[in-house]
């Protein structure tokens, strides 16, 4: 998108993409230097978390940056962190973020706490295979094979906080970086296909609706930019969070919809990348709540309080 | 500093201005002194279809504002403010909103036609301005016409030069606020309209003028904040003219930049301290309203909150927003739509429906505004000029067969 100030930022955001478009893995990550955060206080380290997760989004490079992310922010160090856990029988199903092959698996199980599993213990839970294992796998484990606790339930409170309110922000980076890079493709596309004897772009049926999408977009990067402005430790970061990665779904499933009317049947096809751009939305969306879980958990606290105090908390 | 600082306002500054002074300690400062003023203010704005008596109570709750050194907050010291940008103001009206007492009506204009005035008018002096902020005047702004709405440039209305001044002739319509106004910042032109915005001109014009009939217009929503301003060759002294002769579109779009910065916050503000009421005070838990459609609202709260917050950051560094400032105008459409949507579904039956009501009521007033709030895609430039602006100078999107 034009119209955006040249600024920091987004040199940084640029420099990363490039990066991520040559390379992927552990390997895109220490070419982008770029390690977890382990202070939330660290401004420049929040801007470069932002900008490599808005990096990814954009050239939708597999990297394991959210797994590392999540297992420091509940470990205190990198490693594979397991997701939404929930048990069912004698087993724990969780989404893995970041790749779990040769890995120790931290994992926050609802009710027991935080504990650590051998990758070898696991196995993929029902559903298909990940098209993208480094990203996102949905696994499961048997209980026996979950190790003595890290952390208890009550001492995996404050780290569980931590971590969704780190993931949330890294994703909703993600999430603008799928909105830029489908904007930049959907509008360059309007501008190239003719038809009726112009471009598409040319009607104001198709920029209405780009513009409309853009908005969202935007409004994402303003939400986004404040977000990791400030230190995450301060008081009000959780609400924050809750907020920000709602926006970020919401608007990237908006610009995923309006993209796929303007590119038409051919954006609709295996070859096109606009699909693995959607399942990147989709993906990203599962993982800490989805925006209609994080919609009706911000209306529901929002009942019989200020909605100055939630809506401004930070 | 003036001898108008008073109590907490006192000791802020040293150097005789707020200039580079951090925002976040008026914030602090304007906080501990709203604690105990909020309720005595609060009792001065009762909800009322009336627009008169609606611009009477907003005009005392600035007073009081003024008196107190707050609104001078944020406007340079050559026109009578303690210095500081648009930054310094937005945290007094994020405060005012805090405490549901947000500045609505005449006032928004503060935040509308203040900033270009004071930057591109050589004549504005601190006797004139400080009227305005004090609300001991109300200004308006004069822009379209019976045949040039979203197609602004193509506006009629006359200023030819006479000597030392113009002459003005023409009518100006949906003139917000023009029945109560003192002045108004016109749009006129002074050449050929082949010349479309090339030939357009501002002026800063007394409404007292020989001349000048203001016509109020009844809105579909009860109030009549709206005007026709009919000029009948109406003298204004050269030096009214706003910039330079030709600069009117310029400084248009200067007004519909903060009209998409700093207003849309000053809106947004009262916007969350209805919302806020909405929450707190009715029934949403027996409503048809759900969680999701609430966490709905509050996510489109926090959109337009963040945008505008971006936009008023650069506003206090110097520049007038641009073209990508539309993003800002749309979120805050969509608030308030959804807002007022949300109050509707809220109150349903209970809302006065059909009747017009004499004695307004906490729901009459709702209604008043729900219905007000179907307008806003249309006024400050229709929500498909947003749209249009943003496919073309923001994305850049081709111009094609456009017109």
């Amino acid at each position: 998108m034009t119209g955006i100030a040249a600024d920091a930022t987004m040199d940084l955001v640029d420099a990363a993409e490039r990066i991520l478009r040559a390379s992927s893995g552990t390997d895109a990550l220490a070419r982008c230097e770029w390690e977890p955060v382990a202070d939330l206080d660290d401004v420049d380290a929040l801007a470069a978390l932002g900008a490599l997760f808005r990096a990814q989004g954009r050239s939708l490079a597999v990297t394991p940056a959210l797994g590392l992310l999540a297992g420091m922010a509940l470990r205190g160090s990198p490693c594979c962190a397991g997701l939404d856990a929930s048990a069912y029988g004698d087993r724990v199903r969780f989404l893995a973020v970041g790749g779990v092959s040769g890995r120790r698996i931290v994992l926050d199980v609802p009710d027991r706490g935080v504990c650590a599993a051998d990758a070898e213990a696991v196995s993929e839970d029902a559903g298909g295979v990940a098209l993208e294992p480094e990203l996102v796998q949905r696994l499961s484990l048997p209980k026996s094979a979950l190790e003595p606790l890290l952390l208890s339930a009550g001492e995996a409170e404050a780290a569980r906080g931590r971590m969704d309110a780190l993931v949330r922000v890294a994703i909703s980076h993600e999430l603008l970086g799928v909105c830029d890079a489908l904007l930049r493709s959907a509008v360059d596309y309007a501008a190239a296909r003719i038809q009726f004897g112009q471009p598409i772009g040319s009607f104001q049926a198709v920029q209405h609706l780009l513009a409309d999408a853009a908005v969202d977009a935007r409004s994402l990067d303003a939400a986004c930019r404040a977000a990791v402005a400030r230190p995450l430790a301060a008081d009000g970061t959780d609400q924050m969070a809750l907020y920000l990665k709602a926006l970020a779904g919401r608007a990237a499933r908006r610009v995923v919809q309006a993209t796929l009317q303007t590119f038409g049947a051919i954006g609709f096809t295996w070859e096109h990348d606009h699909h693995r751009f959607a399942r990147r939305a989709m993906t990203l969306d599962a993982i800490t709540d989805t925006t209609d879980e994080l919609s009706r958990k911000i209306g529901q606290r929002a009942r019989g309080q200020a909605v100055w105090r939630s809506v401004t908390s930070y | 500093m003036s001898s108008g600082t008073v109590g907490l306002m006192r000791g802020l500054v040293t150097t005789g201005s707020l200039d580079g002074v951090d925002v976040g300690e008026i914030r602090s400062r304007f906080r501990s002194w709203l604690t105990g003023e909020a309720a005595s203010l609060r009792r001065i704005d009762p909800p009322t279809v009336d627009f008169n008596g609606r611009v009477e109570a907003v005009r005392q709750i600035q007073r009081r504002l003024y008196d107190a050194g707050w609104l001078r907050c944020g406007w340079p010291v050559a026109v009578g403010g303690f210095g500081g940008d648009a930054r310094h103001r937005a945290v007094i009206y994020d405060e005012l909103g805090r405490v549901g007492l947000a500045l609505r009506g005449p006032c928004e204009h503060l935040e509308i036609m203040a900033e270009p005035l004071v930057r591109h008018w050589r004549g504005l002096d601190a006797a004139t301005f400080s009227a305005f902020l004090r609300g001991d005047e109300l200004w308006c702004q004069g822009f379209s016409e019976p045949d040039a709405g979203s197609d602004l440039a193509s506006l009629r209305t006359r200023a030819v030069r006479d000597g030392d001044a113009f002459r003005i002739s023409g009518e100006k319509i949906w003139t917000s606020w023009a029945g109560n106004a003192n002045r108004c910042l016109l749009l006129a032109r002074t050449g050929s309209r082949d010349a479309r915005h090339r030939t357009l001109s501002a002026f800063f014009v007394d409404l007292s003028s020989p001349g000048i009939e203001v016509r109020r217009v009844r809105q579909g929503n009860g109030s009549d904040e709206l005007a026709q301003v009919l000029f009948d060759d109406v003298e204004v002294p050269a030096d009214r003219l706003v910039g330079g002769e030709g600069d009117g579109f310029a400084i248009a779009l200067d007004v519909l930049g903060c009209e998409r910065s700093s207003f849309a916050w000053l809106r947004h503000a009262a916007l969350l301290a209805r919302a806020d009421e909405l929450v707190r005070t009715t029934p949403v838990l027996r409503s048809g309203v759900d969680d999701a459609q609430l966490g709905d609202l509050l996510l489109d709260l926090y959109a337009v909150r963040s945008a505008a917050a971006e936009h008023v950051e650069r506003l206090g560094a110097g520049a007038f927003p641009g073209p990508e400032a539309a993003v800002v105008k749309v979120l805050l459409t969509r608030a308030e739509q959804q807002l007022y949507d949300t109050a509707y579904r809220t109150f349903g039956r209970a809302l006065p429906l059909g009747s017009v009501v004499d004695t307004p009521t906490s729901m009459s007033t709702w209604q008043e505004e729900y219905l007000f709030s179907r307008a806003v895609s249309i006024y400050g430039g229709t929500r498909q000029v947003q749209l249009t602006t943003i496919a073309r100078f923001v994305l850049g999107l081709p111009t094609g067969s456009r017109p």
